[in-house]
């Protein structure tokens, strides 16, 4: 109480305009403070934030579809079934490197001797029934990828693989050649390799590689860390 | 193996919020489905009006999809910052305009006794947790006050009224009980 009564009355002021009390021109008054004082409009935030978890006890209610569509045209996102397949096979991807991320990583990588941007980026793979692993390091001083053990096959396919970055959208790193324990990647690819980067393998035609998006769910995904 | 479950799922969510806060509407759309019955409920608790709730509800998403990159998990549980934005939303269309009659009564009926919560207890919330212990640590008004003010979203003037208790006694159970909730939160 010897101390700063006026801190005290921001503190309660800040709580008041955060539980809702205030109204007409004391509203306003607070919300233009929020406006122009940055430490007041911090305090309100921390006051929604501190009370917020009382929320999750409120009934969850079903809302119509109409809202996800007003908001998808709000956002410019495709409210219909163009780029269904391709999310659909992002979500199966990034789930399963959920997963995959979930297990112990215990690819033990020789540090390169000089590693030019000094880190290195790993990856252990799963396929989706769990049972397949295969661990990938990046070697950035080389460029090139290794994997301890052979690719997946498919007749009359080839895996190819694939890093999905933070974006979403799954660019093909090339088809892993059978039998190889090494796979360039060319420079503009090299930057997507980093942490919380998903790599992912799909059975594709060798054909026509590499593709501008993968055909089929991937067979193999796991998340990328950097050591 | 049930706090596991919450942790997948904030992960889950964080990821989603990621993919949103990196300008991919796939990313809002997880979003969307993991959370739009939690934030309409919240919407329909304050709007009390089922359109006027899911008008609300749009703008929150197209608040989240702007703010997403604004998102730090280190401060709050992605739950826990959706729903201030959902309410603070939910607040702002009831205080735009002088609508009185907008809580119907069946609504402040059924949130008056706001005892704790089946859902919440299942989701292991441990946020939730700490702030109930600290709520039940309040004078049972003071606490009250508090809960109806958040929950339903009345301002002072409506508290006094339909509490019957004058303006300047709800006033300071809610200032007294606010600076004691902060102590016992013990977050600054």
């Amino acid at each position: 109480m010897v101390e700063m009564p006026e801190d005290q009355d921001r503190d309660g002021l800040a709580a008041e305009l955060a539980l809702g009390l205030l109204d007409g021109a004391d509203r306003a008054a607070a919300l233009r403070l929020c406006l122009s004082d940055p430490a007041f409009a911090r305090r309100v935030e921390q006051w929604q934030l501190r009370l917020s978890p009382m929320l999750t006890a409120v009934p969850a209610a079903e809302p119509s579809s109409r809202v996800w569509n007003a908001i998808a045209a709000r956002i410019g996102a495709p409210v219909a079934a163009a780029p269904r397949g391709l999310r659909a096979w992002r979500a199966a991807a990034l789930g399963a490197g959920a997963l995959a991320a979930s297990l112990a990583l215990f690819v033990a990588m020789r540090p390169a001797p000089t590693v030019p941007d000094g880190s290195m980026a790993v990856s252990q793979m799963s396929g989706a029934e769990g049972g397949a692993i295969m661990a990938v390091a990046f070697d950035p001083r080389r460029g090139v990828l290794r994997f301890d053990a052979g690719s997946p096959t498919g007749t009359g396919k080839s895996p190819e693989l694939w890093v999905i970055p933070k974006d979403g959208v799954p660019r093909s790193l090339g088809l892993i050649q059978a039998g190889s324990a090494e796979m360039p990647v060319a420079d503009p690819m090299r930057p997507f390799l980093k942490s919380g980067a998903t790599l992912a393998i799909t059975m594709e035609d060798p054909a026509t590689a590499p593709h501008q998006a993968p055909s089929a769910a991937p067979v193999m995904t796991g998340k990328i860390s950097e050591i | 193996m049930r706090e596991t479950a919450v942790a997948d799922e904030r992960a889950r969510l964080v990821s989603a919020m990621d993919l949103a806060a990196a300008g991919d509407p796939a990313g809002l759309r997880r979003v969307y489905d993991m959370t739009c019955a939690k934030l309409f409920g919240i919407c329909l608790r304050i709007c009390g009006d089922r359109e006027a709730a899911e008008d609300v509800l749009q703008d929150v998403y197209v608040k989240v999809w702007r703010r997403a990159s604004a998102f730090d998990p280190a401060k709050a549980s992605p739950i826990t910052w959706l729903a201030a934005i959902a309410r603070n939303a939910a607040i702002d269309w009831r205080r735009s305009d002088r609508r009185f009659d907008t809580a119907p009564e069946g609504v402040v009926e059924a949130i008056a006794d706001e005892s704790p919560l089946a859902d919440a207890v299942i989701e292991g919330d441990d946020e939730h947790r700490r702030l109930r212990l600290c709520l039940e640590g309040l004078q049972p008004q003071q606490a009250q006050a508090i809960r109806r003010a958040f929950l339903e979203g009345l301002t002072y003037q409506e508290l006094a009224e339909c509490t019957d208790t004058p303006l300047g006694t709800i006033k300071s159970w809610i200032r007294r009980g606010m600076q004691k909730l902060k102590d016992c939160l013990g977050d600054g």
